[in-house]
């Protein structure tokens, strides 16, 4: 597995040094998000929209979303629109992933191992991913128009790299968002700058009980 | 003192009544302290058993609420209902016949799935519903605000009353509210009605009208009656108070119940008379008992007071034969007795032997002395000594009596002597003379000794005359041929004599000593003498004391033994 993963890193890698070097100067812009109070917020999602709308289409590029010891992994997740995501179970149990998300509506009943098919997801929005034996399992799949996206650590720091330079629309979205419909978004040039920062409103953090049996702390 | 307004006539009624009074006074009292007591406990269990049901009904609601939350969480996690939610845009035909299958499967009465924004999506019962904003939204929002996203309580929905819980649907992240309602009819008062043991209804205090009856498991009747005894809006009743429906007593407990979307309480009874029924039949048994113990009461004291009286009214039986002169024996078993009682019969028994006793020494004092000098005897002290006293002696002797003697055997000589004393003495009694002693043929009279007596003179000659015709008769009687007849002789005189008890301390005798005396005795010894022919010689001092005049001839004086002086002497005729 692991010769196999750093020779698709080192393929995306290469795949936007030529996207660099065809539109000129690539531009990079550090973003960090906290919340109401201050705090850094983890698992939001950055993106970066071009004012102009013409965005790269999607590559190729394998997404996967786990489930190891009766959790998704990563618990929030980006793709560009037309992504396919497999969904490997790495536990000895199976798993029934589902979404009734409109952005996309799926179902894997009861399966061990990496199901053959990835599913595609070709529309933007939110997917919310779910499993039906396990209520606690939850996870998030933002699918967004744009390959310019990113992911904040604990740190509630994020980083866009490798944009052709221009004028964007970067947005802030969190599965606590208080208001979905509309994330909030920021205009910028760049690489004038280089920075910029979301505060978001965020709703209090809900999390089912896991089922006794299992290891660990009993919450996702 | 009397302090009753009637007084008992006899002993036994007295002690009868005070003892039943006693008795009753205690019962009375003591059945009205333990039915005092009896009052309290079961006006104090009333209260407990309906605390105690009130607490019941608290948690059976809360464990029916928590039930339902279960259920309604249980259906929220249904996959299948996950799909129908999520293809409900293009179905929503299939949307509401699955969720009048989940209401039914779990036996609620409504089902309502409530969008995030609180709006109706489905209605399982009235589709006119859909899209208007929810009717419950406290409920909602009690949920948004919980932890587990959950809320549950008593809901007034369009004039009922529901058990209601709301849960998230998750997809897995909450994407609608699911509102389950479970009504609360009848039926489920029963149910409460039957673990409680208790009349449980629901009322619902809406507006300014007295409200409606949401469930009860009261009868038709009754309902009415609680309809028209319920306090006024906004009133309840936290302490259990005493509620009349139609004359029948209910313990009653009216406490709010916590309900959204309305005001509702509940009034959880007791019928009274139905409570009290144990205590009543111990209130009967109590009564009973009482009764029981006032009669056995009062045969006891009737025995009591009758072992008392009788014997006491038989010695007063006794003691009115002995009043009477009756002192015959009287065995009773009084006297067998060891208490006071049997000392008292003795002690009656003693007595009354005592006085038989005295009354025939008196009896024989009698006869062998006159009755007066008995008397006399009797009621002084007797001492020896005695006093000066202005007495006539009345001295009678038979003469010529011994050739009599000598003829006659001695039982006839005894039988002549005696009816002749016979004869005079009781002529001396008739006139008030006592007989102070015989002396062989002879006797003593004496007229105002013991006793005073004005005419004394008088009564003597009377008694002379008497006699002399009583021994003419005696003659005719004892001897009718006319030989040997009877011949006495008789002196009277009056004077003064010592009159008195004559003897030593133990014999004595009443009688008198004197001149008088010797002189009467003197006058009967004149009789003897053919000169003055007469038998019977008075002294002119008793014809001078005499307030009556006799028929006589003076006989002239005559020398007295003893005496210097003569004295004057009259001889009475017939």
């Amino acid at each position: 597995m692991a010769p196999h993963r750093s020779f698709s890193s080192l393929l995306v890698a290469l795949c936007l040094w030529c996207c660099c070097s065809s539109s000129a100067i690539a531009a990079e812009i550090a973003v960090t998000v906290r919340d109401s109070r201050g705090a850094p917020v983890r698992d939001a999602v950055i993106y970066a929209l071009p004012v102009t709308g013409k965005a790269p289409p999607a590559r190729r590029q394998k997404v996967e979303v786990q489930q190891r010891d009766q959790q998704f992994l990563p618990y929030v997740s980006v793709v560009q629109t037309g992504s396919a995501v497999l969904f490997p179970n790495n536990d000895d149990v199976k798993h029934h992933v589902y979404s009734f998300s409109p952005a996309k509506k799926f179902e894997l009943p009861l399966y061990a191992g990496t199901p053959a098919e990835p599913i595609v997801f070709d529309k933007p929005g939110v997917v919310t991913l779910g499993c039906n034996i396990h209520d606690w399992m939850i996870a998030y799949v933002l699918v967004v128009p744009t390959p310019w996206f990113a992911v904040t650590g604990a740190d509630g720091a994020a980083q866009l790299r490798n944009l052709p330079a221009g004028a964007y629309d970067i947005e802030a979205w969190q599965p606590r968002l208080r208001n979905q419909a509309q994330p909030p978004r920021q205009r910028v040039n760049l690489p004038a700058q280089s920075s910029t920062a979301f505060q978001l409103d965020l709703k209090p953090e809900v999390r089912l009980r896991r089922s006794p049996t299992d290891s660990g702390d009993g919450y996702r | 003192m009397n302090l009753l307004p009637f007084r008992f006539r006899t002993f036994r009624g007295r002690l009868s009544f005070f003892f039943l009074s006693l008795v009753a006074l205690l019962l009375a009292t003591t059945f009205l302290i333990v039915l005092q007591a009896n009052r309290r406990h079961a006006q104090r269990q009333i209260e407990d058993n309906l605390r105690a049901g009130s607490r019941i009904f608290s948690t059976l609601t809360e464990r029916r609420l928590d039930e339902l939350n279960e259920q309604a969480r249980l259906l929220a996690y249904d996959y299948g209902f996950k799909q129908a939610f999520g293809s409900s845009a293009d179905d929503p035909g299939t949307m509401r016949l699955a969720m009048q299958n989940f209401r039914d499967r779990i036996r609620a009465s409504f089902m309502v799935l409530v969008s995030l924004e609180q709006q109706t999506l489905y209605d399982s019962d009235a589709s006119k519903r859909d899209g208007a904003p929810f009717d419950l939204p406290d409920l909602i929002n009690a949920a948004e605000a919980h932890d587990a996203l959950e809320a549950r309580g008593l809901v007034l929905r369009d004039g009922q009353l529901f058990a209601a819980v709301v849960v998230p649907l998750l997809t897995p992240e909450p994407a609608a509210w699911i509102c389950l309602g479970f009504r609360i009819d009848d039926s489920s008062a029963r149910e409460l009605g039957v673990l409680t043991n208790l009349d449980v209804s629901f009322f619902a205090q809406t507006g300014e009208a007295r409200g409606s009856l949401l469930a009860s498991t009261l009868p038709d009747t009754r309902r009415q009656e609680l309809l028209a005894a319920w306090p006024r809006r906004g009133q309840t009743a936290p302490e259990p108070t005493q509620m009349e429906l139609g004359q029948v007593p209910f313990v009653t407990l009216i406490e709010p119940l916590e309900v959204r979307h309305g005001r509702v309480a509940v009034a959880l009874q007791r019928n009274l008379r139905e409570e009290l029924l144990p205590f009543r039949a111990l209130e009967t048994a109590l009564i009973a008992l009482g009764v029981a113990g006032l009669l056995l009461s009062i045969i006891a004291v009737v025995a009591i007071s009758g072992s008392v009286s009788r014997p006491v009214l038989r010695l007063a039986e006794n003691a009115r034969r002995v009043e009477s002169g009756d002192y015959s024996p009287q065995p009773g078993e009084e006297s067998e007795r060891r208490d006071e009682l049997g000392q008292l019969a003795r002690s009656f028994q003693n007595m009354t032997e005592g006085l038989a006793e005295r009354d025939k020494v008196r009896d024989l004092l009698g006869k062998v002395a006159s009755p007066a000098i008995a008397a006399e005897l009797t009621s002084r002290p007797l001492t020896l000594g005695g006093e000066e006293k202005k007495v006539t002696v009345l001295f009678c002797d038979l003469i010529d009596f011994t050739p009599l003697s000598e003829r006659l055997t001695p039982s006839e000589l005894l039988e002549v002597l005696n009816a002749y004393l016979t004869a005079m003495s009781r002529i001396v009694d008739a006139h008030g003379g006592v007989i102070d002693k015989y002396i062989g043929d002879a006797l003593m009279a004496l007229f105002g000794a013991p006793l005073e007596m004005p005419d004394q003179a008088a009564a003597a000659l009377r008694t002379a005359g008497e006699m002399r015709t009583a021994l003419r008769e005696l003659n005719q009687r004892l001897f009718p041929e006319g030989e040997d007849a009877l011949r006495f002789g008789i002196g009277i005189h009056t004077g003064i004599v010592i009159a008195g008890n004559v003897g030593s301390p133990t014999r004595y005798n009443y009688t008198v000593l004197g001149d008088g005396v010797n002189i009467a005795a003197r006058l009967e010894s004149l009789t003897r003498s053919a000169d003055y022919a007469t038998d019977i010689i008075v002294s002119e001092a008793t014809l001078q004391e005499s307030t009556e005049t006799f028929r006589t001839r003076p006989l002239g004086e005559a020398p007295v033994k003893g005496k210097q002086e003569l004295v004057k002497i009259h001889a009475l005729l017939e």
